[in-house]
């Protein structure tokens, strides 16, 4: 009996880990750090993530309200940031984006403001107040940078993106209601493509949408599709948005607990369970950034961690 | 003849600058018009319980004041369409699931609809700002006093029933009562039909009657019919006899458009998802049974 016991384990514990190995395919995670917790290197529910050019990885913490700083494998440099409304501090800050002189953007959510920090966390600046005025924002989420330091933000009850100078002056906006509340209620995350297209992710319809710098529609890219059996191209809930230097799109695909990568027409290339197995009350990839080096890592929201992949 | 003239002329517009003088006098001695304050628990109550009477009542000049309670952690759900039960052909992506929003994001979404349906009144929009006992991280329900919920440490005041203990919390609602000095006050039912109802109108009857205690001058305390007013015992005895019927069959329109606002909850289509697109009899009168009443 125990025999057979044994041999039927040894069957379940090998077919497990050909299916752990199966969803693994396209990506090797090369390191995971992080756990619960306020000290340096723990986190609370980290949000956005992004990654310098000298590959230095800044991470969101939301629930801490801070930023954290750290070298491409994971390694603590500093932080910066406590809870409060000045210079520096926190209300449940959400986006990150690094501009061409390593400056630090964070969408610092609760306190509709975004603010400005050198490469070591010295303040430099912000903009925003709750508003609907040009250099005001209601709640923002997911901002981006392009090639030319200009900074978009998602202004995600104002229904629109923003765009400013690096200097935080404001320079345009584009979007309604209309053309971005509803239909794409809400965008949270915004990337650049290496066309200079900005692509959002359209959360609640389960697909993602590229735009021209001014707002024309491009195209939209994906349809709904949830569990084991999800096809590439399907997604739930898909919400961090990452291109790489080659121009591939890194999503977050949330409800299917997988990251997808697709090349710059949208058409899949890899996709990989983020933890290596479909559990879904435990981990929810949330951000992600990609590396000069073409590593990617995401944010595990809900595990309280940081996840780096190989591909 | 000039001098009738100019006497003509001159005392009308004395007396005009006199009476823009004392309505300024007015405007600024703290307690500019006449005014009527709702308190709901969670971001729709207000338009639920009493949209029809505060569009009335601001229709006539009221200042309409919108509380909202609780920073509403829970209860936002962006897959939901009136047809959502029907299947997932009906909901907004075909999904099969319904998606609870997570908790940040949802008190963002909920106040700034709260924001939106106040504006169709127009009235003043205040947010107490109290803890929502449940939300979700994930598709996981999350529970005050739980592990999960010290973890996330969500932003917003004590919970509504810890509130209605401590002095500091009954006196926020106090100053409130005190600084718009509201000749009508209206809540949900005292041990009304959901716990944070209930509890919403225990706090603000602590602070009524505190300000009737203090003489500040409050008109009266209405409660929505419903909860335990409505047992055997309330209706064998007249407690839950409600004594205040307005009909608002002319601002029902602005009701419903108000509940359209809560767009979280109901997919944008509003009364028109409870209603079947019909108006219910019972709707056109709203009512209310006095509990405390300062004008006597």
């Amino acid at each position: 009996m125990k025999k057979h016991i044994y041999i039927i384990s040894t069957l379940v514990a090998s077919t497990l880990t050909s299916l752990v190995a199966l969803s693994q395919t396209g990506a090797v995670m090369v390191t995971k750090w992080g756990e619960f917790g306020d000290k340096p290197g723990q986190f609370k529910f980290p949000a956005m993530l992004a990654v310098s050019k000298d590959s230095n990885v800044y991470v969101v913490d939301q629930h801490n309200h801070r930023v954290q700083k750290f070298d491409a494998n994971g390694n603590f440099i500093q932080m910066w940031g406590k809870f409060g409304t000045g210079a520096g501090e926190f209300n449940y800050p959400y986006g990150i984006g690094i501009d061409s002189k390593g400056n630090v953007y964070v969408s610092d959510m609760n306190n509709n403001r975004v603010q400005k920090f050198s490469s070591k966390g010295d303040y430099i600046g912000s903009v925003g107040s709750y508003g609907t005025g040009d250099a005001q924002l209601k709640y923002p989420y997911g901002i981006a940078i392009d090639n030319n330091d200009v900074l978009y933000v998602i202004d995600a009850f104002n229904y629109c993106i923003k765009k400013f100078t690096a200097d935080l002056k404001f320079l345009s906006k584009w979007g309604s209601a209309e053309s971005i509340g509803i239909k794409l209620y809400m965008p949270h995350e915004i990337a650049i493509t290496k066309e200079g297209n900005v692509i959002l992710s359209d959360r609640q319809n389960h697909r993602l949408a590229i735009f021209s710098k001014d707002g024309t529609l491009v195209k939209r890219i994906g349809e709904y599709g949830e569990g084991k059996d999800a096809k590439a191209g399907q997604f739930s809930e898909p919400h961090g948005l990452a291109v790489s230097a080659a121009g591939d799109i890194y999503i977050t695909d949330r409800y299917n607990f997988r990251i997808q990568e697709l090349d710059g027409n949208g058409a899949s290339k890899a996709q990989w369970l983020a933890t290596g197995i479909f559990e879904d009350d435990k981990y929810f990839p949330l951000g992600i950034a990609t590396g000069s080096d073409g590593c990617v890592y995401i944010t595990d929201h809900y595990a309280h961690c940081i996840h780096k992949y190989k591909l | 003849m000039i001098a009738k003239t100019a006497k003509e002329i001159l005392l009308p517009l004395l007396f005009t600058q006199l009476f823009i003088f004392s309505v300024a006098a007015a405007q600024t001695s703290g307690k500019p018009r006449k005014c009527i304050m709702i308190f709901g628990a969670h971001a729709d109550d207000v338009d639920e319980n009493a949209g029809g009477t505060l569009a009335k009542y601001v229709a006539m000049g009221y200042e309409g004041i919108y509380v909202c309670a609780i920073n509403n952690l829970d209860g936002c759900n962006l897959e939901r369409t009136p047809w959502y039960d029907k299947g997932p052909n009906f909901t907004i992506s075909n999904s099969p699931h319904k998606y609870r929003v997570d908790a940040l994001e949802t008190s963002q979404i909920r106040e700034e609809e709260a924001k939106a349906a106040a504006a169709v009144y127009p009235a003043i929009p205040i947010f107490l700002n109290y803890k929502e006992p449940t939300f979700f991280i994930g598709r996981k329900i999350v529970y005050y006093g739980s592990p999960e919920y010290d973890a996330f440490d969500p932003p917003g005041r004590p919970l509504i029933p810890i509130a209605t203990y401590m002095d500091s919390e009954v006196d926020s609602v106090y100053e409130l009562l005190k600084k718009y000095q509201p000749e009508i006050v209206i809540t949900h039912t005292l041990g009304g039909e959901k716990m944070d109802h209930g509890n919403t109108a225990y706090l603000i009857y602590l602070a009524f009657k505190k300000a009737m205690d203090n003489h500040v001058p409050v008109g009266k305390l209405w409660m929505v019919v419903n909860g335990w007013f409505l047992d055997k015992e309330a209706q064998r005895t007249g407690r839950g006899k409600p004594d205040v019927h307005i009909d608002v069959k002319a601002y029902l329109k602005t009701k419903y458009t108000a509940l359209n606002k809560h767009i979280s909850q109901n997919g944008g289509f509003g009364r028109d998802y409870v209603m079947g697109n019909e108006t219910q009899p019972k709707e056109v009168i709203e009512e209310f049974i006095t509990v405390l009443d300062n004008t006597k």
